[in-house]
């Protein structure tokens, strides 16, 4: 009784993070040069918080939500034709991002120096995702597709990985002190 | 920006494509978008363009929504275009202006690229704009039922999906109480060092996070109340119906396939 009612609660729970990584997606913290986007913060958020499987599941429902027309795509943007886009590769490379995030960080422990390590990890994959899919989709040289697709967002990356790392270790810590989230 | 996010961009309406079963529409569009791919000649772009008006055409879709619709990647089709003209270096120049170098393949391709992102576009913002997302969420979920045998959950998926929906709206409320709660009691994210912002960051996420696990256990716990059991022998409130003209769409897609491969060198 008591497991049924808390897989029910976790699936819930994975579902609000996909509706969080929406809002989250639509939102800006201004830093100075380089401005933070909340999306992909949000995805190492959801890894950190959930662990590999429900934050995997998570990025998977939040892109299926864009995928059908909900607007939670950077920008108010949606639809199969901005994941088939050249940016694509970015939404699609937080699947693998969410899980090593995630598997690493079960691997090791929750804590925070082991979470930073795991989001900067997860930072690399996806950027590394986009890139390549950047380069295929829009039949880019290398050269032109790591200009675009990589080297711009290395700091805001690592900024990010720190914040997602930070944030989602002391989250997880108040749900587990607080019981709702079984450990 | 709620409002928006209520709906999303459907438009309801009473043509020909609005009344398609969404699991139709779904199909065609996950297939087209494949098929836009074959396309490799002026011919074949040609086409896909005509395809993809004579969609517009017949879902009787405003023009306004459709450039709206547009709007977010228009950038991005720009910006393809733009790396294509200035990174592609094969075929003659044609261009030249001080350390400008414009090539003739890199123009041809920078064209055709931003023509299949277009295609792409257009066509799923023709399905989003005729089918709500809840109806392409039963759509996806009937689809993907033969998957359930390889153990894929895919009621659990679709549940997730609709319960998501279901919340943005009341989340982004919540989100908003949350940074004007921390703004009346001081907190500030455009000024002081970059440490100082990253730290105010930190008590907007917390209670947000916090508030999603509370909401859900009482959800989980309404949802139990009422007997629910999982997918297994789950009746539908919403039922689909497919018609002659859900038959039609198909064919016409593999007729559209035919054509392009026909065309293309």
């Amino acid at each position: 009784m008591m497991d049924s009612r808390n897989k029910l609660k976790m699936m819930i729970v994975t579902a609000l993070f996909a509706a969080i990584i929406g809002i989250m997606a639509q939102l800006t913290i201004p830093l100075p040069l380089v401005p933070i986007t909340g999306q992909t913060l949000a995805v190492g958020l959801a890894a950190t918080i959930l662990g590999s499987r429900y934050g995997t599941i998570s990025v998977l429902v939040y892109l299926a939500m864009g995928a059908v027309g909900m607007p939670v795509f950077s920008g108010m943007s949606s639809g199969l034709g901005v994941i088939f886009g050249p940016t694509g590769g970015f939404l699609i490379g937080f699947i693998p991002t969410a899980f090593i995030t995630g598997y690493y960080m079960e691997r090791t422990s929750f804590k925070l120096p082991n979470a930073i390590i795991a989001n900067i990890l997860g930072m690399f994959v996806a950027l590394a995702f986009g890139t390549v899919w950047l380069k295929f989709i829009a039949e880019l040289s290398w050269t032109a597709a790591i200009m675009a697709g990589f080297v711009p967002f290395l700091i805001g990356g690592f900024i990010k990985a720190f914040l997602a790392a930070w944030a989602g270790i002391m989250v997880r810590g108040r749900l587990l002190t607080n019981r709702l989230l079984l450990a | 920006m709620l409002e928006k996010m209520i709906i999303g961009r459907f438009i309801p309406g009473t043509s020909i494509v609005h009344r398609m079963d969404p699991r139709s529409k779904l199909l065609f569009v996950f297939l087209f978008v494949v098929a836009v791919f074959l396309a490799n000649n002026v011919v074949s772009y040609a086409i896909l363009l005509g395809f993809t008006a004579f969609a517009i055409a017949l879902a009787r879709i405003r023009p306004y929504f459709l450039i709206n619709g547009l709007k977010p990647v228009i950038f991005l089709i720009i910006f393809t275009l733009l790396l294509h003209i200035f990174f592609t270096r094969e075929g003659p120049v044609i261009f030249e202006w001080k350390f400008i170098k414009i090539y003739e393949e890199g123009l041809r391709m920078g064209i055709f690229i931003s023509i299949r992102f277009l295609v792409l576009v257009l066509i799923t913002t023709v399905l989003t704009l005729t089918t709500s997302p809840i109806s392409i969420t039963d759509g996806l979920e009937t689809l993907l039922n033969p998957f359930k045998k390889l153990k894929l959950p895919v009621h659990e998926l679709a549940l997730m999906m609709s319960i998501s929906l279901r919340f943005i709206p009341t989340l982004m409320d919540e989100t908003d109480k949350i940074l004007k709660a921390q703004l009346a009691r001081g907190s500030d994210l455009s000024t002081g060092s970059i440490k100082e912002r990253v730290q105010a960051v930190i008590p907007l996420l917390v209670p947000l996070f916090v508030s999603a696990f509370k909401r859900a256990e009482d959800l989980a716990i309404a949802m139990e109340v009422r007997g629910y059991r999982g997918g297994e022998g789950r009746t539908r409130f919403r039922q689909l119906s497919w018609h002659m003209r859900d038959t039609a769409v198909l064919i016409t897609f593999v007729l559209l396939v035919g054509v392009l491969l026909w065309v293309r060198k």
